[in-house]
């Protein structure tokens, strides 16, 4: 393999090929946490919809416990 | 919510489509000059793509950052400023791989501290720390406050790494002065192809970015109004 091919082979496509690897993961990462948080709005639409159905105010100590949104979806 | 996601589809196709007309004159425009790399300095058409952008989102950082505490601190500029700094920050790592690969072969390093690639190097952890920073404020408003004061202050970084090659001396090429990089008609395509297909992709980004933070401070009244009932 000539020099100049072998630059090519062990930088030039590395280098294109390392843009649309992190590109991807920063979309993937994006996604992933937009769908977390979509959950999150579902789950506590849910229970509020059933708090006011039921007429029944949360536990104290059950609302203090959700602290982050990634417990949201948890609970 | 569906407009907003055929805009998104509209914006991605545009810039794939730039972006492969990019990629095809990249590797089509006669081979440069034996003291650029030769074919290696391809990697320049993305390379440069790639730094504008980071700088670009920076610019956006500091501009909504200026109107986040001029107009009465508007949620709306803090969620730009915060999203934009992401993605400049992800950009910078890429000009920083992108710088390094192209320097092993020609500089026969795969970094040195010369003034453009210090004050790149030093810019990416300046905006590295604001983004830890914003993480380790609680109250909203502080953190919104302190990072508007924080990116207008530290966006200093970004002309003095724009202007390193002219300012000091450097071995980075430096395009405004011209010589072996000095962008002839046969690479033009390629390189404002590529600008552009690079920033449409930022706006496609930004939105999406945007898009979570927005979400994160519905689930955030949610909460809030579960919490006072």
């Amino acid at each position: 393999m000539s020099p100049e091919m072998q630059n090519i082979v062990s930088f030039l496509i590395p280098a294109y090929v390392g843009f649309w690897l992190i590109t991807f993961l920063y979309v993937l990462s994006i996604r992933s946490r937009q769908r977390n948080l979509e959950k999150d709005v579902e789950a506590l639409k849910k229970m509020a919809e059933k708090k006011q159905s039921v007429g029944v105010d949360m536990p104290a100590g059950k609302a203090a416990q959700i602290t982050k949104p990634s417990e949201v979806s948890q609970v | 919510m569906a407009r907003r996601d055929t805009l998104s589809v509209v914006l991605i196709g545009i810039s794939g489509l730039l972006l492969a007309a990019a990629v095809f004159f990249t590797f089509t425009v006669p081979t440069a000059q034996r003291e650029t790399g030769g074919d290696v300095q391809r990697i320049f058409y993305f390379h440069v793509g790639i730094a504008w952008v980071a700088g670009l989102a920076l610019l956006v950082t500091f501009a909504a950052s200026i109107l986040y505490l001029a107009r009465g601190e508007q949620r709306q500029h803090d969620i730009i400023a915060h999203a934009s700094v992401e993605i400049g920050v992800v950009f910078g790592v890429m000009v920083i791989a992108s710088g390094m690969l192209w320097a092993r072969p020609v500089w026969n390093t795969w970094w040195t501290w010369d003034p453009r690639l210090t004050t790149t190097a030093i810019s990416l952890f300046i905006y590295v720390a604001y983004l830890m920073l914003r993480g380790a404020i609680d109250d909203p408003q502080r953190r919104a406050r302190f990072a508007a004061v924080y990116a207008i202050i530290f966006f200093a970084s970004v002309p003095i790494t724009y202007f390193a090659t002219t300012w000091w001396n450097t071995i980075h090429p430096n395009l405004a002065e011209g010589g072996a990089f000095a962008l002839t008609s046969s690479m033009r395509p390629a390189m404002f192809l590529s600008l552009a297909a690079f920033t449409l992709i930022y706006v496609v980004l930004l939105r999406a970015r945007m898009h979570v933070e927005q979400t994160a401070d519905e689930v955030a009244v949610l909460k809030q109004h579960m919490l006072s009932q």
